[in-house]
């Protein structure tokens, strides 16, 4: 069988979610061929200005998942590509992809944008929703990975009037080709994963909203180009009509979303949060701008949402108003818009607002629908891919797995998380044919350089006109000639193009040169590149210094080209000073236990466990009680009938039964040592410890139902939680049919307080249960009590079926919470005040079903003090990166799913479970783990353990340890596998013991020593309180 | 004391050099014995191909109990300037920020030093020079330990101004080259001389005061070896305020306060290099209230701060620290008494360096609750307002 699965995935969609899978893919031994429509992958998190619950800027975010994606060299991007056609079977799919004509040599474009400044024709900007113009020949964003031009042939001159061909002439690569014409490149791949994304609504189709009749009525996705600092107001936030600043912004949710009316059934879950983000990011460029929303519900069903709509209300001033807007038209200035909407209490209220946001619902991406009828694949009513019931990765066809938005509309953890889900499933499924499609790196002998002189070379970049345009080049270039100890200096049009990487290598061999310095842009980028040329030129990688004259000195001094070049060989003068002191470094190595622990017996744990093991690999199981199966056993089916308890009975069967997994029972982990890749943990068992060595952990450590305090919990009989009404309904169905009344109280330990969070399912939950009472007793009457019903995504069709099968909702205020009664024959009662009726209601219940928290286990801040491992503030772990790493701890090599990470369906449970081994395998398949030569040392003789270090590493990679009884001193020590070479460390060291390869105190001081050595008779004063900075 | 090779040749290896040496006491591999000793056999090229010789902290413990008074700590200095040339650098302390200051000042920066000093009477032109040193710099750098030793040069103007001196304090300083000198860096060193002297004598200072022992040593004995006899006079702050104790007793006083138990540390520079030992202590006696205590490394004996010229700052520096502060908790607490006492020196270094370290002792440790003074800090606490008067 092996040999004929092929070690290769197409990923179609270059979204958050298919950048993830494809890197998780590529990480783990397997080829990746992505396939993006777009002319650049980032999909739509790389139009995002700020992104919730931290606000930090989207394509930041990104850049570093994008660079690598770019370098990567077992990922091959087809952008500006589409599936074409697929034949084959599951594990050897023959995959077919159409390249559209660019009209650009991808080969040839090194993505200077000469072309661009020189083309004359302007077009209107569809990556910032036409508010802006391009050229017909551009890149989407200037972060564009692959970085390649791109001909729009609708409106180039050349295709439109034949005549033109500006853009040929002043390209310097002649990378221009009029004539391209499509191409089809056919790939072998063992399976597919179609990770396709959304595209907003389009809000036309709602009149009232007025939305491309009135210019100040706008989308939510234009509102995010329009609060960019790289979108076309530059960050300034304007109405489209006049460019004034508007004083007051309304935003009307869910269009597009739970409105049947136009033929959308689902909630788009995101909606909610991105609108209180914006509200927010208003509120930071301006306070006194009035923002309000519009809501039905208030969804904030993730992470941290209920703490950042909290923040949004008391810190920004955000206006909620619950109400849907039923009317907007010009007010009789014609300036402003009136709002009309009613409020709770029946009032009509009329408001003005100088701009409105329509928060646009998710809809399928229409291209990804394509590729999912090539691919054969069922796709739901609503036009998303139709999954498996409970794995929602698993599409109608084997071998084609599905990820991101055009699953469900979700948010980008949710997205990241099922990206890796995906990427498991397809390893998973190839796991034989691991590592055999991807290159083996050659090795290429070094020179040995030490003792020699530095003999350094000097390259500086035009970058086409990007530095040319401003520095004079050749200048800067004559000036490195100058320096002490550079022995070639030159000028060229392109530093990173392939032909040049050819030339770099020819001169270091001629030149003998030991050291390099490129002058041209951004290390982030191009550092790479470069140490790759310098490795296959047979020097050390490392002997490589990179001036950025590009974004600190041309971008920055277009106005002033001869100080500008002034700078530039100051810039340059520093890079060589530093390269001087450069040594050759080298990477460390050592041997992974290619075998994983899970800590954590339930779903979650069960499900890493069977998919380790599928994957290949070893693993230890362990769980604290008895037996296996956790809090899953106790729910009987999902929302959509799926028997959770009975599939967790068989998974418990089969990784019982599975040789590569050892379970221990009654056990704990005492305790981790080592690092990433090479742990050692020990664990408690009953007939005692026991050590093993893993190479990556994953905590799946589960949560609990909190226990109500309140409402009369544990004092009456008949109040129970939604956990033990769903064991009466499965074993005690009769109970529910003798009943008459019942009664439900949602956020019971929620959103309190103290608790600020949502858990998340409640809300699904009551309404299955509901709805499974109704069915066993049709006439029983059903009231849920509810702050906000949250049945998000598709989750919304249970909702709106419990409402047509007459089950009552009544909405409460946490001030004023539900009473509950018992009278003197001992029935009890709730009583509240219907907020719409202002009535009060009296519902006799002979069942009050309490809707309780999730919690964390209670020993679980006990286990994290254990592990070092952080928790956030509600005592649920803490992972990475609350956006792009949702599955990592912040301590490599540990991974974290289920319950353990916060409230979550079981089907999601699985869905991270399987991302976070997905994670764990890109540690497990490698034979030795590399860590990089930029990594503290510590000098053991300067080293005082004075503790400043450990103070201030995030990592916890550095440790003053006591040594006294080895007989040797207190000093501090760095785990080279957890050290990130971020240099905090260096920066908090006294003594200078601590000190990071290249970045060490000689290498800086050399280069400020250098910057102030040459001022060509100038005077400065200079003062220090950096009040009054003066040149002469 | 002068260095000839014949004085090395004095050397009888006694030892009591590498016996006196606080580095060598915690760090067997370094040995003033050897140095010499290698020296002796003109294997000077072992001494000065090593980064060993910057491990020295030139304190002077061992020559001034060498019998064959040998200079240790000049011959040491020697060899760094050979050192350096052959490319053997120290490992600078603090990133080397107090390595390049110096050098950066050497062009041509003028920077705003004296703008914290506008709250005192103080001249651009006048009789009296105030040489304020790097306390500016070391009140930016040190923040991470609390502490602002720039109140040291503050203490000092109110002294100057209370005893009617309205001294010159000049943007034209730059430092005094104490470490360049030190560390091997003899032409920073003398460039620094000349910028400091020149800066001086166009304010037509005729009296130049310290209140840094280093900066004192450095302009009196390293400044005229470079430059020859020196325009000015130069005078140690506690020597300058000695000669007019009279007046400054009649302005210390104590309002109610308790008494304060302290003890002196002697820095090295003003100590053994100098041979002033007195006037810190007689005027720490004039404060009424005082109890002065001794510890039992003192004057001559006195034990090292733990580093020197910001460089090579390690773990035997540490150890050195720890020590000093508990002979200094333990002298102030002969009695039982569990108030901790004021440590107090008259060098900004010591001063830093004291108080790091005590930042580092464990919570447990009795010298934690000691409190570290500048003297010049402790004087003008106790000094009354008599601008008024």
């Amino acid at each position: 069988m092996s040999s004929h699965l092929i070690g290769a995935v197409t990923v179609i969609g270059g979204g958050i979610s298919g950048i993830q899978a494809a890197l998780d893919l590529a990480n783990s031994g397997f080829k990746v061929y992505l396939i993006e429509s777009d002319p650049s992958v980032g999909g739509v998190m790389a139009k995002l200005d700020k992104t919730f619950p931290t606000n930090d800027c989207s394509s930041c975010m990104m850049g570093p998942k994008l660079v690598e994606l770019a370098n990567h060299p077992n990922i091959e991007i087809f952008a500006y590509s589409e599936l074409a056609s697929v034949s084959g079977e599951p594990g050897r799919f023959e995959v077919t992809i159409r390249k559209k004509a660019r009209y650009v040599d991808e080969e040839k474009c090194v993505g200077c944008g000469i072309c661009a400044t020189k083309c004359p024709t302007k077009v209107l900007d569809e990556f910032n929703f036409n508010l802006r113009y391009r050229k017909a020949i551009y890149v989407p964003f200037p972060q564009a990975v692959p970085l390649i031009y791109t001909i729009d042939q609708k409106h180039c001159r050349m295709f439109t009037k034949g005549k033109c061909g500006i853009c040929q002439k002043i390209c310097h690569k002649k990378a221009i080709d009029y004539d391209q014409k499509d191409l089809f490149v056919t790939v072998p791949s063992g399976a597919i994963i179609l990770a396709g994304g959304y595209s907003p609504f389009n809000p036309r189709v709602m009149e009232e909203l007025g939305y491309g009749r009135w210019p100040n009525v706008i989308t939510a996705i234009e509102y995010e180009r329009i609060s960019s600092a790289a979108g076309p107001f530059e960050g300034h936030i304007l109405r489209p009509s006049d460019r004034e600043e508007p004083q007051s912004i309304a935003w009307i949710q869910c269009v597009g979303s739970r409105d049947l009316m136009n033929g959308v059934e689902y909630c788009s879950s995101v909606c909610c949060m991105y609108a209180t983000k914006q509200a927010m990011v208003t509120k930071e460029h301006d306070l006194s701008v009035d923002t309000t929303i519009f809501y039905i519900d208030m969804r904030a069903h993730g992470k941290g949402f209920d703490a950042f709509i909290d923040r949004a209300k008391s810190e920004y001033g955000v206006r909620y108003v619950r109400s849907r807007v039923s009317r907007i038209v010009p007010d009789v200035s014609g300036k402003r818009l009136e709002v009309t909407y009613v409020t709770e209490d029946q009032k009509f209220v009329t408001e003005p607002f100088d701009m409105i946001v329509l928060s646009i619902g998710l809809c399928p991406n229409p291209t990804a629908i394509d590729a999912a009828n090539i691919l054969g694949l069922s796709v739901t009513p609503h036009g998303f891919i139709e999954t498996d019931q409970f794995h929602l990765t698993r599409t109608s066809r084997p071998g084609v797995f599905v990820c991101g938005a055009i699953q469900e509309p979700k948010d980008i953890p949710d997205s990241v998380q099922q990206g890796s889900s995906a990427a498991e499933e397809a390893m998973a499924f190839l796991a034989p044919a691991r590592n055999t499609m991807v290159p083996v790196p050659t090795q290429i002998p070094e020179r040995n350089v030490l003792g020699e002189e530095p003999r350094i070379g000097v390259f500086v970049c035009h970058c086409g006109i990007n530095i040319a345009g401003v520095v004079d080049v050749k200048a800067v270039a004559e000036y490195a000639a100058t320096l002490p100890n550079v022995v070639y200096a030159v000028n060229c049009m392109f530093a990173c193009s392939s032909d040049q990487q050819m030339e770099i290598k020819r001169v270091i061999e001629e030149y003998k040169l030991n050291r390099l310095v490129v002058a041209s842009c951004t290390p982030r980028t191009h550092e790479p590149l470069f140490r790759n040329t310098l490795k296959e030129a047979g020097l050390n990688p490392y002997l490589f210094e990179q001036a950025n004259i590009r974004e600190h000195v041309a971008w920055v001094h277009q106005q002033e080209p001869e100080r500008a070049t002034q700078k530039a060989k100051e810039v340059v003068r520093m890079s060589v000073a530093r390269a001087r002191l450069l040594e050759p470094l080298y990477d460390s190595s050592y041997e992974v236990s290619q075998r994983g622990l899970v800590i954590g017996g339930g779903l979650a744990g069960l499900t890493a466990a069977q998919e380790i093991s599928r994957q290949g690999f070893e693993v230890i199981l362990v769980e604290k009680t008895d037996s296996l199966g956790g809090i899953a056993k106790h729910i009987y089916q999902t929302e959509s009938g799926f028997p959770v308890a009975q599939y967790t009975q068989e998974l418990i069967q089969a990784v019982e039964s599975d040789p590569r997994i050892r379970i221990f029972l009654n056990s704990e982990v005492a305790e981790i040592k080592g690092a990433c890749g090479r742990f050692t943990a020990i664990i408690r068992t009953p007939w005692g410890n026991e050590s093993a060595h893993v190479g990556a952990i994953i905590v799946a450590t589960g949560g609990t139902e909190f226990k109500p305090s309140e409402y009369l919990y544990g004092q009456h009989d008949s109040v129970v939680t939604q956990l033990s009404l769903e064991k009466i309904i499965n074993s005690e169905p009769e109970k529910i049919k003798e009943a008459m009344h019942l009664v439900m109280i949602q956020c019971v330990g929620s959103r309190e307080p103290r608790r600020l969070y949502c858990s998340r399912i409640c809300c699904t939950m009551a309404i299955k249960n509901a709805l499974r009472c109704k069915e066993i007793n049709p006439s029983l009457n059903i009231t849920i009590l509810y702050r906000d019903i949250r049945t998000f995504g598709f989750r919304e069709r249970y909702y709106r079926e419990a409402r047509i099968k007459g089950i009552r909702f009544v909405r409460y205020e946490l001030g004023s919470k539900p009473q509950v009664v018992v009278d003197s024959r001992g029935t009890l009662s709730v009583q509240l005040r219907d907020p719409i009726t202002g009535m009060l209601l009296s519902l006799p219940t002979d069942l009050l079903v309490l809707t309780a928290a999730i919690r964390p286990q209670e020993d679980q801040k006990e286990l994290a003090e254990r592990l070092r491992l952080p928790l956030d503030e509600h005592g649920f772990f803490l992972e990475a990166h609350i956006k792009l790493r949702p599955l990592d701890f912040t301590v490599p090599g540990f991974f974290i799913c289920g319950l353990a990470h916060g409230p979550k369906f079981s089907y999601e449970s699985v869905v991270q479970a399987k991302g976070a081994v997905a994670r764990a395998v890109s540690i497990l398949s490698r034979k030795r783990m590399f860590s990089d030569a930029m990594v503290t040392t510590v000098d053991p003789f300067l080293c005082r353990g004075c503790g400043e270090c450990e103070k201030a590493c995030s990592f916890g990679a550095i440790k003053v340890i006591d040594r006294r009884t080895e007989g040797k001193g207190i000093r501090a020590e760095v785990d080279p596998a957890l050290c990130t070479g971020c240099g905090a460390c260096n920066v908090a060291c006294p003594t200078g013991a601590a000190s990071l390869a290249h970045f060490r105190d000689k290498h800086i001081l050399a280069m400020i020593e250098s910057l102030t050595g040459d001022f060509e008779g100038e005077t400065r004063e200079l003062d220090i309180r950096g009040l009054n900075v003066t040149t002469t | 004391m002068k260095i000839t090779d014949e004085q090395i040749a004095y050397c009888m290896e006694c030892g009591v050099c590498t016996g006196s040496c606080p580095v060598a006491r915690h760090y067997e591999e370094f040995s003033p014995r050897s140095i010499i000793k290698q020296l002796l056999i003109d294997r000077e090229d072992v001494v000065t191909r090593d980064r060993i010789i910057w491990r020295c902290v030139t304190c002077a413990r061992c020559s001034i109990r060498c019998p064959a008074l040998i200079d240790i700590p000049q011959i040491v200095n020697r060899c760094r300037s050979e050192a350096r040339k052959a490319g053997y650098y120290p490992e600078p302390s603090h990133h080397g920020v107090f390595h390049i200051i110096p050098r950066l000042q050497l062009r041509d920066f003028l920077q705003d030093r004296v703008g914290w000093a506008s709250q005192w009477r103080v001249r651009r032109q006048g009789e009296y020079f105030y040489f304020v040193g790097c306390a500016p710099y070391f009140s930016s750098m040190f923040r991470y330990l609390q502490i602002r030793p720039l109140n040291i040069s503050r203490a000092i103007l109110t002294l100057l101004n209370a005893v009617g001196i309205e001294p010159v304090v000049s943007n034209r300083e730059v430092c005094c080259g104490h470490d360049a000198l030190w560390t091997g860096e003899e032409e920073t060193f003398v460039k620094l001389a000349q910028k400091n002297v020149e800066a001086i004598r166009r304010s037509g200072a005729e009296v130049v005061i310290f209140s840094c022992p280093e900066g004192y040593i450095t302009f009196k004995h390293h400044y005229t070896e470079a430059l020859g006899k020196l325009p000015f006079q130069v005078i140690y702050a506690s020597e300058f305020f000695m000669e007019r104790i009279d007046l400054l007793k009649r302005l210390l006083s104590r309002d109610g306060e308790e008494l304060e138990r302290v003890t002196y540390h002697d820095p090295c520079r003003l100590g053994r290099l100098e041979g002033i030992y007195d006037s810190p202590r007689i005027l720490l006696d004039a404060v009424p209230g005082v109890e002065r205590m001794e510890m039992e490394r003192s004057r001559e004996n006195a034990l090292c701060c733990g580093t020197s010229a910001w460089i090579e700052c390690s773990s035997c520096s540490k150890s050195i620290q720890f020590d000093r502060l508990e002979e200094a908790s333990d002298t102030m607490a002969l009695d039982g008494s569990e108030e901790g006492g004021i440590l107090i020196t008259s060098c900004p270094k010591c001063y830093i360096h004291l108080n790091c370290a005590r930042a580092a002792l464990p919570e447990d440790r009795v010298a934690k609750k000691l409190q570290i003074e500048d003297i010049y800090v402790f004087l003008a606490r106790h000094v009354t307002e008599i601008q008024d008067k």
